[in-house]
């Protein structure tokens, strides 16, 4: 533990803090805040070339090549990802349904391993109580929950209740989409 | 005798980390965004290297410390200078206006359509409800943010006196 | 600027406990490498042709020394094949000095070389790249010189 090394490791600290700043930057927002698997591994995989580089373990140039080709791989990837849907979902996969038209899809919870607990758990954390509720709840690529509800348990919107609001909206679902099925129960 | 050498050098990691972890305010970690994930990553993996006494102490300390060192000084630059906060997280990017996809935005994010379709469906928007949302972001976090047209939202409670009652 | 002058006392801290501990208590396994590990990583390095993350464990580097890391790695390479398992042995330690081994396990057999080390800036370092104890390769490593 003599000044000069530990002065070196300080310095190779900076050095690999600004390099991994400026990837990180580079491969864009999403790398690490919407998390699919492949985001973690990624983050993990550059994680740990640092470490080495950090103490002198690899040559600079080494880790900045290792730490450089991961992140030009996932920026190919996700440009791959972004310009063909196949490769995207054999990369990701597709959303699996769980609950579908007020019933558990036990098909889907078997797919993803999820017991019948952990469903209704997810669901209450969404503050939904009823399964009858929702049209369709889905286990996302993310491992995030989505819920569409039916259109009789959304709240109340201000078109439903003021007629110009009413109106903004029948000039909007002509513009954006169809508007929410309009099923009454 | 082994098992006490690990112990203190797993107290010597815990001890340090959480120092400077403290120090560096909470700020600086717990916002996460991407780095933030990248560097608990390093720390971590650095306390690993400790425990087996594949480093010494003092070269530990100072690589752990260096690290949170730089990482607490750009935190407080980036709150003092909105630029800086700008050149280093970026900026939030409206992805989807008025229920209709923003092109260069998605692209330039090298957001893929059904990746749009979940942020969105994660928010309880389904494909046919887009017009109900107004803008949806991609925060500096990579989080999305989504924001419906007034006429898609509840009425507030103030608003209680333009409600005809029912009939 | 509390935050980051904060971290730079909770570093100084930290390394003065440290320096404490090592120099001023004379702790020589705990806060730093032990000797057998030490021996265990400079042998990991070599076995793996890692010469330049070899180099720092050896106390002096003479000219030359890299042939002569290569030259070794070759002999215990033709001695036991690839080596899968590198394990170090604690030796005696007194004073500034100590000695370990460490047992390499090949594809076509096993060896152990020996090391002393020295303490330098608190830390053990090789006086040299090791010496055959036991295994076939003795009499190849003495040829190989």
């Amino acid at each position: 533990m003599d000044p000069h090394e530990l002065l070196m490791t300080a310095l190779r600290a900076v050095a690999v803090y600004v390099l991994m700043l400026a990837v990180i930057r580079l491969l864009g927002k999403r790398t690490v805040g919407n998390f699919t698997a492949f985001d973690l591994l990624v983050a993990l995989m550059l994680g740990e070339v640092v470490d080495e580089v950090i103490y002198g373990d690899v040559a600079m140039v080494q880790g900045f090549v290792a730490i450089a080709v991961i992140a030009a791989a996932q920026y190919g990837n996700s440009w791959l990802s972004y310009w063909d849907h196949g490769f995207l979902r054999i990369l990701e996969g597709t959303p699996t349904p769980i609950v579908e038209k007020g019933a558990l899809r036990r098909d889907g919870l078997r797919r993803e391993r999820m017991n019948e607990k952990d469903a209704l758990a997810e669901l209450r954390l969404q503050g939904l109580e009823d399964l009858r509720e929702v049209r369709l709840a889905q286990l996302e690529v993310d491992g995030q929950v989505s819920v569409i509800r039916e259109d009789w348990a959304e709240p109340l919107q201000r078109a439903d209740v003021f007629p110009e609001a009413a109106a903004e909206r029948g000039r909007a679902g002509s513009v954006g989409g169809q508007g929410r099925a309009r099923e009454e129960r | 005798m082994e098992l006490c050498q690990v112990a203190v050098r797993a107290l010597f990691a815990y001890v340090v980390l959480l120092g400077l972890l403290r120090a560096s305010g909470k700020r600086t970690v717990a916002q996460g965004t991407p780095f933030d994930f990248v560097l608990a990553l390093v720390l971590g993996d650095m306390v690993d290297d400790l425990l087996w006494a594949e480093v010494p102490a003092g070269r530990f300390t100072v690589a752990v410390g260096t690290l949170t060192l730089v990482h607490t000084l750009v935190s407080v630059a980036t709150a003092r200078s909105e630029r800086l906060d700008r050149l280093l997280a970026g900026e939030p990017v409206p992805v989807l206006e008025r229920g209709r996809p923003r092109a260069d935005a998605v692209r330039g994010e090298r957001i893929h359509p059904s990746e749009l379709e979940r942020m969105l469906r994660v928010e309880g928007v389904p494909r046919e409800a887009w017009a109900e949302v107004r803008r949806a972001t991609v925060e500096v976090s990579g989080h999305p943010a989504v924001a419906r047209e007034p006429w898609a939202e509840p009425p507030q409670r103030r608003e209680r006196a333009r409600v005809r009652p029912a009939p | 600027m509390k935050g980051p002058l904060s971290v730079v006392a909770i570093i100084a801290a930290a390394l003065a406990v440290a320096g404490l501990a090592v120099f001023g208590l004379d702790d020589e396994t705990t806060l730093v490498p032990p000797p057998e590990v030490v021996a265990e990583g400079f042998l990991r390095a070599l076995t793996t042709r890692r010469y330049e993350q070899a180099l720092p464990f050896l106390d002096e580097r003479p000219a030359g020394i890299g042939q002569e890391l290569r030259r070794r790695r070759k002999a215990i390479d033709r001695a036991i094949g690839t080596v899968h398992d590198v394990r170090g042995e604690p030796g005696r330690r007194s004073g500034g000095t100590a000695s370990a081994s460490v047992r390499l396990r090949g594809e076509r057999g096993e060896a152990r070389l020996r090391f002393d080390l020295v303490r330098r800036h608190g830390e053990w370092r090789l006086t040299s790249p090791g010496t055959w104890d036991e295994g076939p390769a003795a009499r190849a490593f003495v040829t190989s010189h």
